[in-house]
């Protein structure tokens, strides 16, 4: 039984995204949090709780406090990397149930785009890995990516498959950055960075920022949207470094996956649609089969043909994912977003149909830490 | 010339290792307890938790468990220099993996499950990198 059954999310919202140079990182927090609060029906008057966490800020939830001036009685910034929002949503829920807050703003910006294209990046330099020119973070997906294919015999071709499917989704979306037609030999054939993986393989680099309001079950009743519940959560991590991932080729997700399929009493044939963190192409056919939608080393063979693009058998990255809708640096509080607007069928073209249940994952580090939500559009039991 | 890749910044318990390095001898942690073999250096066994752990020499043999050859890199001093294979090594006896460069051949000659031995290439004065080459290789 999910423990976060009193409270809903009742706003979600993103600020400009794609390419933003008129405004710095805390002005894209602050953009969203105003456009999620509108939604909602609320004022920041409202707001007693407060969430983030930045590559930009040393102290982002105080960054945020001052900005906007709000004086929370409650506050979160956990740092587990492009998975940390995620986990924010399920800690504001927590802080709310147990009465600590009763409105949680989450909120996330960054400029990472237009700060110069470099990932912003505040990971401290490993001893074990600087000396030998590991290029951070997609040469340690290299090194998975290249183990997945020798055990399995995952294919070239069903990497691209992944950045084709969130391309033709972010067709149906016009926030997203990349629209245009995109083929698996476009995939294969662009820049080769760090093999198997090529530059369209890898994430944008995008400015934005992303808002969540939650509050309880109650006060939902009196909000402008309709509200969406946490069935269910899990979180784990395996490690920091990619040199001590204890298996290359399973991830965390099956930790976080299992935690929140129990609270939430569903298993992957009950999810009818699929966030996924596509930090790169690998990391859909990982998490496919760590949080149970095939097994273990079927990943590629699932999304080949076509299978998690529209029409497929499982819509997976409906918004068109980091890959083609926005990366602006932890992408994790966008996964829950495009599940939220699903829920609320809110998603015209890219719409699922009967949409009840939907799972978010986020991923942080190098495939370190991964936390899973399962949503839905009607109330916890 | 001067060498400007990045260096280690040891501090604390893999100061050890660091200087084995130095003195051509790849000093790796063994558990006491329950034998695991433990990378990087720490106070502690990870497996079982036990504090009766100890440098030991290793034959600086083992196998490549997986790797990536980089054809673009941002990383200082080796930009200039790719192709150049980043490789995670096996370590003979225990379930140990290290980052290393695989060196002395060819970054197509590669293979996942290939045999390689460790050499020590004195990059400055200071330090001692435990690159890998293929074993009975070039
Ligand atoms: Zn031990």
């Amino acid at each position: 039984m999910s423990i976060f059954n009193d409270v809903a999310i009742v706003a979600v919202a993103e600020s400009d995204l794609g390419i933003v140079p008129h405004l710095n990182s805390a002005d894209l927090m602050a953009q969203a949090s105003i456009r999620a609060l509108k939604e909602a029906g609320l004022s920041k008057h409202d707001v007693d709780g407060l969430f983030s966490t930045s590559a930009h800020y040393s102290m982002p939830t105080l960054t945020l406090a001052e900005y906007m001036g709000i004086t929370p009685k409650y506050m979160d910034a956990t740092s587990i990397g492009g998975s940390s929002f995620v986990s924010l949503v399920a800690h504001a829920a927590q802080a709310i149930s147990n009465g600590l807050c009763e409105v949680a703003l989450i909120a996330y910006g960054s400029t990472q785009r237009t700060d110069g294209g470099g990932l912003a990046n505040i990971s401290e330099p490993f001893n074990h890995e600087a000396p030998y020119g590991n290029f951070d973070p997609i040469s340690s997906y290299a090194l998975v990516a290249q183990r997945h294919m020798y055990e399995f015999g995952t294919t070239r071709n069903q990497l691209s498959e992944v950045a084709v499917a969130a391309r033709k989704w972010a067709s149906m979306n016009s926030k997203a950055f990349k629209r245009e037609p995109l083929t698996l030999d476009d995939v294969s054939n662009s820049t080769l960075i760090s093999t198997p993986l090529t530059k369209l393989d890898c994430c944008l680099i995008t400015d934005g920022g992303a808002a969540l309001v939650l509050t309880t079950k109650e006060k939902a009743k009196s909000l402008n949207k309709e509200p969406i519940y946490i069935w269910g959560y899990g979180e784990s991590t395996t490690h920091r470094s990619i040199v001590s991932m204890p298996n290359l080729v399973e991830t965390a997700a099956k930790l976080s996956g299992l935690s929140a399929y129990e609270m939430a009493g569903v298993g992957p044939s009950d999810i009818d649609v699929v966030q996924l963190y596509d930090a790169f192409s690998i990391n859909v056919i990982l998490f496919l089969e760590d949080l149970g939608f095939c097994p273990k080393g079927e990943g590629g063979s699932f999304v080949a043909n076509g299978a998690i693009a529209p029409g497929g058998r499982l819509p997976v990255n409906t918004n068109g994912g980091g890959l083609s809708y926005c990366h602006p640096g932890m992408y994790g509080l966008f996964t829950v977003i495009e599940g939220v607007r699903q829920l609320r069928k809110e998603c015209g073209e890219r719409q699922i149909d009967n949409c009840r249940i939907a799972l978010a994952n986020g991923n942080g580090g190098v495939l370190s830490s991964q936390v899973t939500m399962i949503l839905s559009n009607e109330a916890g039991a | 010339m001067t060498y400007n890749k990045p260096l280690p910044n040891p501090k604390g318990i893999s100061e050890t290792y660091w200087k084995g390095l130095k003195e051509k001898k790849l000093l790796i942690q063994v558990c006491n307890h329950c034998q695991e073999q433990i990378f990087y250096p720490r106070i502690l066994c990870p497996n079982c938790g036990d504090e009766d752990i100890e440098f030991k020499e290793h034959t600086g043999e083992g196998e490549i468990y997986s790797y990536t050859v980089l054809h673009k890199s941002i990383v200082k001093g080796f930009s200039e220099e790719t192709p150049y294979t980043l490789a995670l090594v096996k370590l003979d006896g225990g379930n140990a993996k290290m980052m290393t460069n695989i060196v002395g051949c060819s970054p197509d000659t590669v293979e996942i499950g290939m045999r390689v031995s460790v050499v020590f290439t004195d990059v400055t004065d200071e330090f001692t990198l435990p690159h890998f080459i293929p074993v009975g290789g070039q």
